[in-house]
């Protein structure tokens, strides 16, 4: 913990101006994404709920608006229910890297500085014995960042993260395909904002 | 200081809300009737096989059971994507083939342009690498010559030939293409258990000298399953080979229950470590289902009703066969005779480590 609150009072005796750079390492939590198409005899396939973490930086033009740099991981299972029991059928890793502009409200010397955000990017999807595959998607999501010290805070936020599968016209439902048009999610997460 | 680590641990908890698992049980599904699977991809995402009433199949836990044309379906690539099976061509003749897309297959037709059919028979594939390049299987060059083969892009259809006069198979290779098992007739009229190493043939050796055909291999062709290990016994048995250890012999005795027929006990799929091997003992349909889990045998009706599944195969006339294992040894798929026709299932196995 020292070494850190030495980081922190030295990033601290920076000017005011400069301050401009966020970093934020992320933990998170996304939920479920149900899959609307299943065979006959399948009650429920659902990519699982799962802890996210990552990390992300932002650099802010101004007081009110930036823009972020994002990376999530998220390991979870693909599983299955049918009468006879719900099955995980394979562990599945998914890797998001994304681009975000970013609203900031309030002055910037207020502590508590909530925020609007959306943006773009990639998910890829792998899991042993299956082919990797990655789609377009995008995000649009709020959150508020509390900074009880000028170079250090907190951030809170939930973002909803759709991946465009367009899938839903195929004809070999591949296992990251799922035969349907958009993987829909939800994130809620925050993380320490380190302003630099 | 402290109340950001405050809320970094609140967010910390909130992100360890836990899912569930019910990985550390045994899983066990019907497929509709009809529906016999040959080979299982993409852990459980291409469950590959024939229609009892003719052509082949992929069924996924999404898609459902999609009919692809075709005459059957045979093996599946390990990542799901290559679907290789048996398809006419144009003349009618029977071809061994790869799945293109709908109900369109691409013929691999036989040893030479000039190969004779016999019957309506040029080729029949029986198995595929986990990529989905290397399809082997039993080539015709008229009724007198029926030979193992192995094909793949650069090579075409490649005569594995026979050391003597009579016929051979491929049934099988390994997942990474190079070991090639199957059987060659012996001179009794025997299917004896073989393998090609870069096209050369080896015979497999068990206690009594010639074992029964090999039916699959693991990853690397280290591990090679088959059956019949030993026919001067009247206990049958199912075999496995390594370097090792050579041919050992895994006896398999009917249940009282079952009809008294003259069984033959067969290992037909294998995981990469060997620790799952599926198969039956089978006398043509009469069969019954066995899997073998780190070398110890269960009839896998047994094995379901004591892993959580007391009427697994209620009404069924009888289990059949377990004829794919997946490389991680977790997904089963097989078929046997149900209530009404034949009908496939599915068995995962609890993760390794919970097994």
């Amino acid at each position: 913990m020292r070494p850190l609150m030495t980081i922190v009072l030295l990033l601290g005796s920076a000017p005011a101006l400069a301050q401009s750079w966020e970093l934020t390492p992320l933990v998170g939590y996304t939920s479920a994404a149900p899959i609307t198409r299943t065979a006959d005899g399948v009650e429920d396939i659902t990519l699982d709920r799962g802890v996210t973490v990552g990390v992300q930086t932002a650099y802010f033009f101004s007081p009110h608006i930036g823009l972020e740099a994002q990376w999530t991981h998220q390991t979870t299972k693909l599983s299955m229910t049918t009468a006879t029991g719900s099955p995980d059928l394979f562990t599945t890793w998914t890797e998001e890297v994304g681009g975000n502009l970013v609203y900031q409200f309030g002055a910037a010397a207020r502590p508590l500085r909530p925020f609007v955000f959306g943006g773009v990017g990639i998910t890829s999807f792998s899991a042993p014995d299956v082919a990797a595959q990655t789609k377009f998607s995008w995000t649009v999501g709020a959150g508020v960042k509390w900074f009880p010290e000028p170079v250090l805070g907190v951030e809170v936020r939930g973002r909803y993260k759709p991946t465009e599968l367009q899938d839903s016209s195929s004809t070999f439902c591949n296992p990251f395909g799922f035969c349907q048009s958009t993987l829909n999610r939800f994130e809620l997460g925050g993380g320490v904002v380190v302003r630099f | 200081m402290k109340r950001v680590l405050l809320v970094l641990v609140v967010l910390l908890a909130a992100g360890s809300i836990g899912a569930r698992a019910d990985d550390d049980k045994v899983f066990f599904m019907e497929l509709p009737p009809g529906v016999l699977p040959a080979d299982v991809g993409a852990n459980l995402f291409a469950v590959v096989g024939s229609f009892f009433s003719g052509q082949a199949f992929y069924w996924m836990p999404t898609g459902g059971t999609r009919n692809i044309g075709g005459r059957s379906g045979i093996a599946v690539s390990r990542d799901g994507r290559t679907i290789v099976g048996n398809a006419l061509d144009a003349r009618g003749l029977e071809n061994a083939a790869i799945w293109q897309s709908g109900t369109e297959w691409r013929l691999l037709g036989s040893f030479s342009r000039d190969a004779q059919p016999c019957d309506q028979l040029l080729s029949s594939s029986y198995g595929t690498s986990e990529d989905g390049r290397v399809v082997v299987g039993l080539g015709w060059d008229t009724c007198r010559l029926a030979h193992a083969f192995r094909w793949e892009e650069s090579t075409g259809m490649v005569d594995l030939g026979s050391t003597n006069a009579n016929s051979s198979r491929a049934n099988n290779v390994s997942g990474n293409g190079q070991i090639v098992v199957g059987w060659q007739e012996a001179a009794i009229g025997f299917r004896q258990g073989a393998r090609w190493v870069q096209l050369r043939q080896e015979l497999f050796r068990g206690p009594s000298g010639m074992v029964g055909e090999a039916f699959a291999a693991n990853r690397d062709g280290t591990i090679v399953v088959g059956g019949n290990c030993d026919p001067t016994t009247p206990v049958t048995s199912a075999w496995v080979w390594t370097a090792n250890q050579g041919v050992v012999c895994f006896p398999v005795r009917p249940l009282p229950s079952f009809p008294n027929v003259p069984y033959t006990a067969n290992m037909l799929a294998t995981s990469d470590d060997g620790r799952v091997i599926g198969g039956a003992l089978s006398f043509g349909l009469e069969s019954e289902s066995v899997i073998w889990l780190n070398g110890q045998t269960h009839f896998l009706k047994q094995f379901l009703r004591d892993n959580g599944y007391p009427d697994a195969f209620a009404r069924w006339k009888n289990t059949g066969f377990v004829t794919g294992v997946s490389g991680d040894g977790r997904t089963l798929v097989g078929y046997g005779a149900g209530p009404r026709t034949f009908q496939g299932f599915v068995v995962l196995l609890p993760q390794r480590g919970s097994r």
